[in-house]
């Protein structure tokens, strides 16, 4: 068994950014909106700024559990997936740069209508997608090409992957 | 996709902070300002000027405070949706621009819906039917409208139409419209007139989504994946539609970015030339009169246009293709 969390470095960064951006959008509507339009904007954008930073917190607290027979979140009322009943594995890139140069994966794993999405800044990220590879090999999922193009890059052999997919080296910098 | 609409907004805040200040700073550059226009303006027609009042005038709209100031005040409208005085008008910008946004907004959308609508299908058919007879007719008509400057296509048709069949297209709507308030009647007679600009600023993007698309699909049509899967007898179009096409997305999604201000801004000589109420011939006229608030909330307007289409590409994009990209270059 393993377990994996996102460390407090992983977070301050999405901290700093809630934070500045609540403090932009609700300063913005403090200091008195005359017409609706504006209003409407920067009312959504604090919304959507608190929104971030509840669920940063939450992910900060989180920690997620691995063994050989499921993932989940731990504690008791935490959602857990065993790895025989995931139906749908993906894994995204989200790029910071235009050229794609850097960014971060999630990877969102389902099972029977419950979903779980992980961000590979976790600690231990590189172990929970062998797990999701290795499910999704052991359950012959069809995988979509971005998913199966982002396995290889992390040196992860999936279903359909084809051999120029597969880096000589793992990519190091994921986030 | 929280995590990245999120950090996504926030890098907006400082390219829009920095694009207005530039705009400020620029519209500032040429020496005087508007009043000195105006009282050289006087000058030259001898008429007299009276100093006291233009002093008044120019404390009325900070014009004799530092630059700093004025900039703070500007910015400081423009987030509470105060987009300025207009001196040339003498009246607030809001109400100078007033229908004009509204008109050059269902311009740029009915170009936008023109160019992916027309350019789309016949992008797929020159890449599926590659050096057939009609790729190279598309391909040619493609490259005419490509070279071709869309003010020259305005004055053709209004030329032709005028002497053939006596009418004339210019305009946005029924003389009789112009001014008034927004009325069934009026949004018909818009839409009655505005396939002309549309075609005509609509021509040289619909040439240039053809022939990217084109290239984009070809590539994507010989890579293995497609010829795998055509190999294990999927159908043509359904193994077309699955993958390739979506890969080939990716230009019409990438150039939202630059089509909108470019669609606002590359109409100014079409407004022009076929007297289109839009933003355009006003931004020019602010420009040449150094009326400083309509001028700066028109570029804005262009900067905010390009910030929020480049934000709105990039997270089509990241649905789209969330695809990681290998030091070795390519997008894998």
């Amino acid at each position: 068994m393993s377990l994996h969390r996102y460390q407090v470095r992983a977070v301050a960064a999405d901290y700093a950014r809630g934070a500045a951006g609540g403090v932009l959008c609700a300063g913005g509507l403090a200091i008195g909106m005359p017409s609706v339009i504006p209003t409407v904007i920067f009312g959504g954008l604090t919304a959507l700024f608190i929104l971030f930073t509840m669920r940063t917190a939450l992910r900060h607290r989180q920690a997620i559990e691995m063994t050989g027979e499921a993932i989940g979140v731990a504690g008791r009322s935490g959602k857990v997936l065993g790895w025989a009943e995931i139906d749908d594995v993906r894994l995204r890139f989200f790029a910071t740069r235009r050229n794609r140069s850097d960014g971060w994966m999630t990877l969102t794993l389902k099972a029977g209508g419950r979903r779980l999405a992980i961000d590979s800044t976790i600690d231990g990220f590189d172990r929970i997608a062998g797990g999701a590879a290795a499910a999704a090999q052991a359950n012959r999922l069809a995988l979509n090409p971005t998913t199966t193009a982002n396995f290889g890059a992390l040196g992860l052999s999936v279903p359909g992957l084809a051999p120029e997919d597969m880096p000589e080296r793992r990519r190091e910098r994921l986030g | 996709m929280l995590g990245y609409l999120v950090r996504r907004i926030l890098s907006m805040v400082p390219t829009l902070l920095i694009t207005s200040a530039l705009i400020f700073i620029i519209i500032q550059a040429p020496p005087g300002d508007y009043l000195s226009t105006y009282i050289a303006e006087l000058e030259s027609q001898g008429e007299a000027v009276d100093q006291e009042k233009i002093g008044f005038i120019r404390a009325q709209y900070g014009l004799d405070q530092p630059l700093y100031v004025q900039y703070l005040k500007w910015i400081g409208g423009l987030v509470q949706g105060d987009l300025g005085y207009s001196f040339e008008y003498s009246l607030p910008v809001n109400e100078v621009v007033g229908d004009r946004l509204s008109l050059t907004a269902i311009v740029s959308l009915a170009t936008i819906l023109f160019v992916w609508i027309v350019s789309f299908p016949i992008g797929v058919y020159s890449a599926t039917h590659q050096y057939g007879v009609f790729d190279y007719l598309l391909t040619f008509i493609g490259f005419l409208g490509l070279a071709v400057p869309s003010f020259l296509l305005a004055l053709v048709l209004l030329y032709f139409a005028h002497v053939q069949f006596g009418v004339s297209i210019g305009g946005l709507m029924d003389p009789g419209y112009i001014d008034q308030p927004w009325t069934w009647g009026k949004l018909q007679s818009v839409l009655a007139h505005l396939w002309v600009p549309v075609v005509v600023i609509g021509t040289s993007g619909t040439a240039g989504m053809i022939r990217r698309l084109r290239a984009n699909l070809l590539d994507e049509l010989q890579k293995q994946y497609y010829v795998t899967a055509r190999a294990k007898g999927l159908p043509g179009w359904r193994a077309l539609i699955k993958y390739p096409l979506r890969m080939s997305l990716n230009p019409f999604v990438s150039d939202i970015g630059s089509l909108l201000p470019e669609v606002v801004s590359g109409a100014v000589l079409v407004s022009v030339v076929m007297s289109l109420p839009t933003t355009g011939p006003m931004l020019l006229d602010a420009l040449r009169s150094q009326d400083m608030y309509l001028a700066g909330s028109f570029l804005m307007f262009l900067a905010v246009l390009t910030v929020i289409g480049v934000f709105l590409s990039d997270i089509l994009l990241a649905m789209l293709d969330p695809r990681i990209r290998l030091s070795g270059g390519a997008t894998k």
